[in-house]
């Protein structure tokens, strides 16, 4: 548990006149409705991308990049002009002071939360990585209700993820700090809640990995082992077929919540950089230090990692949980409670790199599931519907490639999903489109069975 | 081994189970009426006519709340385009429109400790 946070009193009418102003000469700008005829997951895309709620000008995808894998990394926000809506508080004087902090969020890729509560914006925040919007259809269920954003608490409303953009328009989409529905920002509707909802379910995995899966690379493969073994890496106890539901033997607990000790991480990136970064005490007000549990099929290419993006790579994630920090936590200790040596995780360095060899293999599998299906739903589109998914399918082999050339893994794979890359690029030029994609889906598939066994 | 995976699943399985709270801090701000899943569906929206300073409640016909030192009271002004405020007792006034969310998830409650309570101060000169 971390020290309650001081309450003070909201004095925003005093410092944001003209905010107060160029909101209220705003208000009026028109809505446009998504285009008729539309899907409703085509729908749920425009608005993602492109509506601005008559706000500050940010999207949904200002921060959830489709090109960065729906989260936002440093490293892309580096390759962003300055006017870019990600940075409308170095550019909008209402929203200088207390929106965001400029440079956790240039530096870190952090966004800042007022998650409990608006009523000391100088002090009372956290500073939050960008959680990806990938495979939520496995990874949000709990008995307790839907698990949003990265305290499982991320929606007002009802708490669903069909209520998550109304908070995220309030949070992160307002003209001023006043934050008046209508004037500052407007709502979405329910339709538009309804689209948003089923865009989002329809990205990434819809169904969970069957582990154990008869992999080829003699590490990952070990890595596999260690990770489902619930006596030495027992990483399959909260991340079931790794997934982010949990199960201790007691049946399916679904998405979790726990207190990993992530916040008691010594040397955080943000924390040594010196800016004011206030702890972040998770589910509730005043939170009780518990955070919610990410899926890990898609984590190899979604790093920074944790709620504070505070390790840059998968291996150190695994790490992490060889240290201090995790084994005293509650979970932690759980974990050892149960140990009959009394030990919460303990791996050496050699079965850390396995167990992410493992994570990064598995990454590269739904990359390239993930690009077979949009080249193959390109082909039978459009040709401009088309080349748009084999550009997308492009993105994910490439993915592919990072993701297992960064553990230095399955050499012979990484040559086929490059030559697929070459002949998606080609098709993306709209070259003998339907040919290149064909030959590339053959040639993933290869990159596949290099990686593991067909059933 | 049997008992100790029991008591592990007790452990962890009470981090995991708590109900998940939506976000209050945004909700805040949003409208009455207008909260996404829940207005229309789980709370209750009318007017106050009775208030009980003493017994720290609320009521009307067929309904009432209690106030907790959990309950969020918050002043919606979106009507004259002003920021939404942290209310008190003292906002909670007979004849003014209040959305109330009760404790927990039950459909068409009308009594009961509430969660939050919005309460609509529609003249510019109330508040």
């Amino acid at each position: 548990m971390y020290p309650s946070r001081p309450a003070r009193l909201l004095l925003l009418g005093s410092i944001l006149p003209l905010g107060s102003f160029l909101s209220i000469t705003c208000a009026s700008e028109p809505h446009k409705p998504p285009e008729p005829g539309l899907s409703l997951v085509e729908r749920g895309r425009q608005i993602f991308f492109n509506e601005k709620f008559a706000g500050n000008g940010r999207t949904c995808g200002t921060c959830h990049r489709e090109e960065d894998n729906f989260t936002i990394t440093p490293e892309f926000i580096a390759t962003l002009p300055p006017d870019d809506a990600l940075f409308v508080a170095e550019f909008v004087p209402a929203l200088k002071k207390n929106f965001e902090r400029p440079a956790l969020m240039r530096k870190f890729g952090l966004i800042l939360e007022n998650l409990d509560g608006f009523d000391d914006l100088e002090k009372r925040f956290v500073m939050r990585g960008v959680p990806h919007v990938l495979g939520m259809r496995t990874s949000i269920d709990s008995p307790g209700g839907p698990r949003t954003g990265w305290s499982g608490d991320g929606s007002p409303g009802d708490g669903s993820l069909r209520s998550f953009a109304v908070g995220a328009v309030i949070q992160h989409f307002t003209k001023t700090l006043d934050r008046v529905p209508d004037v500052d920002f407007r709502l979405p509707t329910d339709a538009e809640l309804d689209a948003l909802e089923a865009f989002m379910l329809s990205l990434g995995r819809q169904k969970e990995l069957v582990l154990p899966l008869p992999l080829r690379g003699i590490v990952p493969k070990r890595g596999q082992e260690i990770f489902r073994d619930n006596a030495l890496g027992k990483c399959n106890r909260c991340h079931v077929n790794a997934g982010a539901n949990a199960n201790f033997g007691g049946g399916d607990l679904g998405n979790a919540n726990f207190n990993t000790g992530v916040e008691d991480l010594v040397d955080q990136p943000a924390d040594l950089a010196g800016a004011v970064n206030p702890p972040d005490d998770g589910l509730g007000t005043p939170g009780d230090g518990t955070f919610n549990t990410p899926s890990l099929v898609e984590a190899a290419d979604t790093g920074p990692f944790f709620h504070n993006n505070s390790i840059e790579t998968i291996e150190g994630v695994v790490a992490f949980y060889n240290g201090a920090a995790f084994n005293n936590s509650p979970a932690g200790k759980a974990l050892a409670a149960n140990d009959p040596n009394g030990v919460g995780i303990r791996l050496e360095a050699t079965q850390v790199v396995a167990v992410a060899a493992f994570l990064r293999v598995i990454n590269a599998l739904e990359n390239i599931r993930d690009s077979v299906a949009k080249i193959e739903s390109g082909l039978r589109g459009k040709e401009g519907q088309g080349r748009l998914l084999a550009t997308r399918a492009l993105k994910e082999t490439r993915d592919a490639i990072d993701v297992l050339t960064g553990g230095g893994l399955h050499p012979e794979a990484v040559g086929y999903l490059r030559k697929a890359a070459e002949l998606i690029d080609e098709a993306c030029s709209g070259r003998r489109r339907d040919e290149n994609s064909k030959k590339a889906i053959k040639i993933l598939a290869k990159a596949r069975a290099d990686l593991v066994e067909e059933k | 081994m049997r008992r100790l995976t029991l008591l592990m699943v007790i452990a962890l399985g009470l981090l995991c189970v708590l109900p998940a709270q939506a976000q209050k801090a945004a909700e805040r701000y949003i409208p009455i009426g207008r909260s996404p899943g829940l207005s229309g569906k789980v709370t209750y929206l009318g007017k106050i006519g009775t208030l009980n300073k003493k017994e720290k409640s609320i009521g009307g016909k067929g309904w009432s709340a209690t106030i907790t030192e959990r309950t969020h009271i918050w002043v919606d002004r979106s009507k004259q385009r002003k920021s939404a405020a942290i209310g008190g007792l003292t906002d909670l006034k007979e004849g003014r429109v209040v959305e109330v969310k009760y404790e927990g998830r039950e459909a068409g409650k009308k009594d009961g400790p509430a969660e939050w309570i919005k309460v609509e101060v529609a003249e510019p000169s109330e508040k």
